[in-house]
């Protein structure tokens, strides 16, 4: 234990100095050359000057977006992986991330976001309670974390389907083409009023999420068991599934879904924290965090006509890496 | 001194009964075994007490109501453990045994560590206390299994099953512990399915039979040829050699002549 608690204190010294690190060179990557000391040096008499408005407009709503949406999804991830005891779970499973995508595009489809951009997020975390909801009721109160999964595949697959009637249906091929692009992920071309207003329910799930390690870690010795040390699991249920829904929903109705996340980052820190799943939480906040601004780095840096997405990148990363870990299972099985 | 108090109880699944008005005391400082034929309604009559799913009736704790003690008091006072799994991630033995300390939140704190290292010396996990529990034999998880469940101090244990699959030494191993354990106050129920084991180291024993009590009392009184017949369906012997109990079944029934015991 001793050996643990002193891994996991390097651990997460390391990572919060990578955040740390990623983060300054968000604010200091764009199109333009300028750099975080040229921000620094503004006074407060230039509010109006170009180099304010890219690093207020631009850079740092970006970058905070990467940091917080990051750390949403990798605690998510490390937070449902230890509910469902299931490596391969992550976010979308519980049909959360798509529930939230699919009320957003009710927003864009109904032309709402024009006039009323901050309908937006609220849209996202109405459609993912509205999944956790509907969750809830579909699995039952005692329901165990295969019902669980079953009802969140589920709802993901509906609204995906509901996704794709409306892009089907879309009269307007710029509608169609905002969507879509906005379906792929990305935490660029977003305010910090956008921020500001995903940042307070972002808030609440993490700290449902960061407060649930003590059940998690009951939950390893499976269902029974946790329950006989004292926790009411749908309590403790309750607790996951609404945090993850307000971390995860209200982080993509801002940036759109960005996959993976939630998946890779706990699988490759999980041996820094000896297995545990309550140290693996705030580890995998600060590694999401830091993924996700390294992904939105290369994105830019990458010497393409277009800027890639951001949820393009993380799954081009994250798919060839699930399905390293099924072979990785199937092996382990057989 | 009576611990805890089953009246009446009665579990359903859906509309099938699994036990029916089950009634009987647990006394303080006694290994008590639970026995009878697979589907009888042993693990959920353990799962009942552990609170762990609905039942009708009233189980009593030192006389009031159970349901009364708050969860977490429940959880200091009744230690369970069900039937042997890997836990779902590969934990340190260190850190598995002090999983057995959650209810207490002191697994960092002076008090805790010392009784977790108190659990591991005593069921001799001292040199294994770094390694990972996927890595160990069966005899050696059951002993981490036990050893958690043991650093939560309760005054009642219920086990299900903890000796399933354990060669001989395991099995005389994990009795011996046990049977150290309530010379020093604490009490045991447990599900068992080795009829000698029984015999030589409970103190009291109840068969089940198709979720009823069958028989209740003394093991050397309760394992009677008739009572395992009725119980098991096998006819069976219960002999003492050496002054150590044990009983011989056998199969198919036949007539066979009760030996004289000592």
């Amino acid at each position: 234990m001793k050996k643990n608690s002193y891994h996991f204190r390097k651990t997460l010294s390391v990572l919060s100095g990578l955040v740390f690190l990623f983060f300054l060179l968000s604010l200091s990557l764009g199109p333009s050359d300028l750099t975080i000391f040229d921000f620094w040096s503004l006074g407060e008499t230039k509010k109006n000057d170009t180099t304010w408005l890219i690093f207020f407009e631009i850079r740092l709503p970006r970058a905070i977006l990467g940091l917080t949406v990051g750390m949403s999804l990798g605690l998510a991830g490390a937070a449902l992986q230890g509910y469902l005891r299931n490596p391969l779970a992550e976010p979308g499973i519980i049909g959360v991330s798509t529930s939230a995508s699919l009320f957003t595009v009710i927003i864009f489809y109904s032309g709402l976001s024009a006039g009323f951009a901050l309908l937006m997020p609220f849209a996202g975390i109405l459609g993912a309670t509205s999944a956790v909801l509907i969750l809830q009721s579909l699995a039952g109160r005692n329901a165990s974390a295969l019902t669980v999964v079953l009802a969140g595949v589920a709802i993901s697959s509906f609204s995906g389907a509901l996704i794709s009637l409306a892009l089907n249906f879309s009269a307007n091929p710029f509608a169609t083409y905002e969507i879509v692009f906005w379906l792929l992920g990305s935490v660029a071309d977003r305010g910090l009023d956008q921020v500001a207003i995903a940042l307070p329910f972002m808030a609440v799930g993490w700290a449902l999420l960061l407060w649930s390690g003590n059940p998690l870690e009951a939950l390893t010795l499976g269902e029974e068991e946790a329950a006989s040390l004292g926790y009411k699991l749908s309590r403790v249920r309750a607790q996951l599934v609404f945090g993850t829904a307000l971390a995860v929903g209200s982080a993509t109705s801002i940036t759109g879904t960005i996959g993976f996340v939630g998946l890779v980052v706990p699988h490759l820190l999980r041996p820094f924290v000896g297995n545990r799943p309550k140290l693996l939480l705030s580890a995998s906040a600060l590694g999401g965090a830091a993924l996700v601004l390294t992904a939105d780095i290369a994105v830019r840096l990458l010497p393409f006509k277009q800027e890639l997405k951001l949820g393009v990148i993380t799954a081009l990363i994250g798919a060839p890496f699930f399905l390293l870990l099924i072979i990785k299972h199937r092996r382990s099985v057989l | 001194m009576t611990l805890l108090t089953i009246d009446e109880l009665s579990v359903k699944i859906g509309s099938s009964p699994i036990l029916n008005s089950v009634t009987f005391e647990l006394q303080q400082g006694k290994i008590i075994g639970l026995m009878g034929a697979n589907g009888s309604g042993k693990s959920t009559l353990l799962k009942a007490i552990a609170d762990l799913i609905p039942y009708s009736g009233q189980i009593c704790w030192r006389g009031q109501p159970i349901k009364k003690l708050p969860l977490r008091a429940r959880a200091k006072t009744i230690g369970y453990l069900g039937q042997s799994r890997l836990p779902s991630w590969s934990l340190s033995v260190r850190d598995f045994v002090a999983l057995g300390r959650l209810p207490f939140e002191d697994r960092n704190k002076n008090g805790g560590k010392k009784i977790l290292e108190k659990s591991i010396f005593e069921c001799d996990l001292a040199d294994l206390s770094d390694r990972l529990v996927t890595q160990l034999s069966g005899g050696e998880l059951a002993r981490a299994r036990i050893a958690r469940v043991i650093a939560g101090e309760p005054t009642l244990l219920l086990l299900d099953e903890p000796i399933a699959g354990l060669d001989p030494l395991h099995q005389l191993e994990i009795m011996h512990l046990l049977q150290e354990k309530v010379s020093e106050g604490l009490t045991v129920f447990l599900v068992l399915h080795d009829l000698s084991l029984a015999a030589r180291f409970t103190n009291r024993l109840i068969l089940l039979k198709e979720g009823c009590i069958l028989v209740e009392g003394p093991t050397a009184t309760v394992l009677n040829s008739t009572n395992l017949a009725e119980a098991f369906k096998i006819n069976s012997r219960y002999c003492v050699t050496d002054g150590i109990p044990y009983v011989v079944p056998t199969y198919p029934i036949k007539t066979l002549s009760e030996p004289q015991k000592g």
